[in-house]
């Protein structure tokens, strides 16, 4: 199997809009979920404040990194990538927090947010392999493995 | 926690009101889990289960519910944070101002263990909004779901989260 893809193949995804769909929901997705993270990492509070709080920073940072680079693969493609505050919240449609919450919720809604971006990504990362555009697959599956961890990282700091 | 392949309640499963996982899948997650719940608990799961499922009685849902939370939320607190936004987006409070006034709704918000103080809290909710509370009552019921076809984001949601 070819590692590299073809100017055809590049073609082709280019002119894919499922995939231009599916890669700006990503996006939007990666930017909403920033944008809650930076929230919980000003408001969070309790006994895993300190830890929290930096964790969250290390999170943010990340997804705005990400953001960027989802944003250069759809112009990679010729496409455009969506922006402005309101269309990414719509587009994304993550449940936005009710802060003050208890750091616990903090990071229960947060898990919960990061499997809706990983299920839009799932089918980001499905519909690049159905048009052989192996870049944007390795960006998604890149994308999959952060989340991933986030998520374990998470999740391993509600178990008691 | 070991995943349960199915969603139990696919058909019903509507993704504004589910949270990404609902209710019904969260249970039998628990359910599945060894060790997860047992003796007591593991009784009162399947009475929460049975009442979710059929949907009538919200107050003994929501007093069984307070129940397990009171019991199991510091082992699993992330299964009873998926339980409580399925919840609030599920239940609602009908206050009527006296027994012949129109009911008003009330969202219920789950920040208390015992039904009593939701109770407590949905009447004040009641009262800020202007309403006088001559001699109020307070029902709590489910929220009528659209059981209408399911659209692709309803399939995908149930998909993802299996």
């Amino acid at each position: 199997m070819s590692t590299t893809t073809s100017p055809q193949t590049t073609k082709s995804a280019r002119k894919d809009t499922r995939l231009v769909e599916a890669l700006n929901l990503t996006l939007a997705d990666s930017y909403a979920l920033m944008g809650l993270t930076h929230l919980a990492h000003w408001n969070v509070e309790g006994p895993g404040f300190f830890f929290l709080h930096k964790a969250f920073e290390e999170q943010y940072e990340q997804l705005f990194e990400a953001v960027d680079e989802i944003a250069e693969r759809l112009r990679a493609l010729e496409a455009y990538a969506i922006g402005g505050l309101g269309k990414l919240a719509q587009t994304a449609g993550l449940e936005e927090f009710k802060a003050p919450m208890a750091q616990n919720d903090y990071v229960a809604a947060l898990i919960v947010a990061h499997e809706k971006v990983m299920a839009d990504l799932t089918r980001a990362r499905d519909l690049a392999g159905e048009v052989n555009d192996l870049e944007t697959q390795d960006l998604m599956i890149g994308r999959l493995q952060w989340h991933a961890k986030t998520v374990w990282m998470l999740k391993s700091f509600l178990k008691n | 926690m070991a995943e349960v392949k199915a969603c139990s309640c696919a058909a019903d499963c509507i993704p504004e009101f589910c949270d990404w996982k609902c209710a019904l899948r969260v249970v039998d997650e628990l359910l599945a889990t060894p060790g997860a719940v047992t003796g007591d608990d593991t009784d009162l799961l399947l009475d929460f289960r049975s009442l979710i499922r059929q949907q009538k009685n919200a107050e003994a849902t929501l007093r069984v519910f307070c129940e397990l939370r009171r019991r199991l939320e510091v082992k699993h607190y992330l299964a009873f944070y998926r339980l409580r936004s399925w919840l609030k987006n599920h239940l609602l409070a009908e206050v009527r101002a006296c027994p012949a006034a129109a009911p008003e709704q009330i969202p219920v918000r789950l920040n208390f263990y015992c039904v009593e103080a939701v109770r407590r809290d949905c009447l004040c909710a009641a009262a800020e909004r202007g309403n006088v509370l001559l001699a109020p009552r307070l029902n709590f019921v489910f929220r009528p779901i659209n059981k209408g076809p399911r659209t692709l984001s309803a399939a995908t949601v149930c998909a993802s989260s299996a």
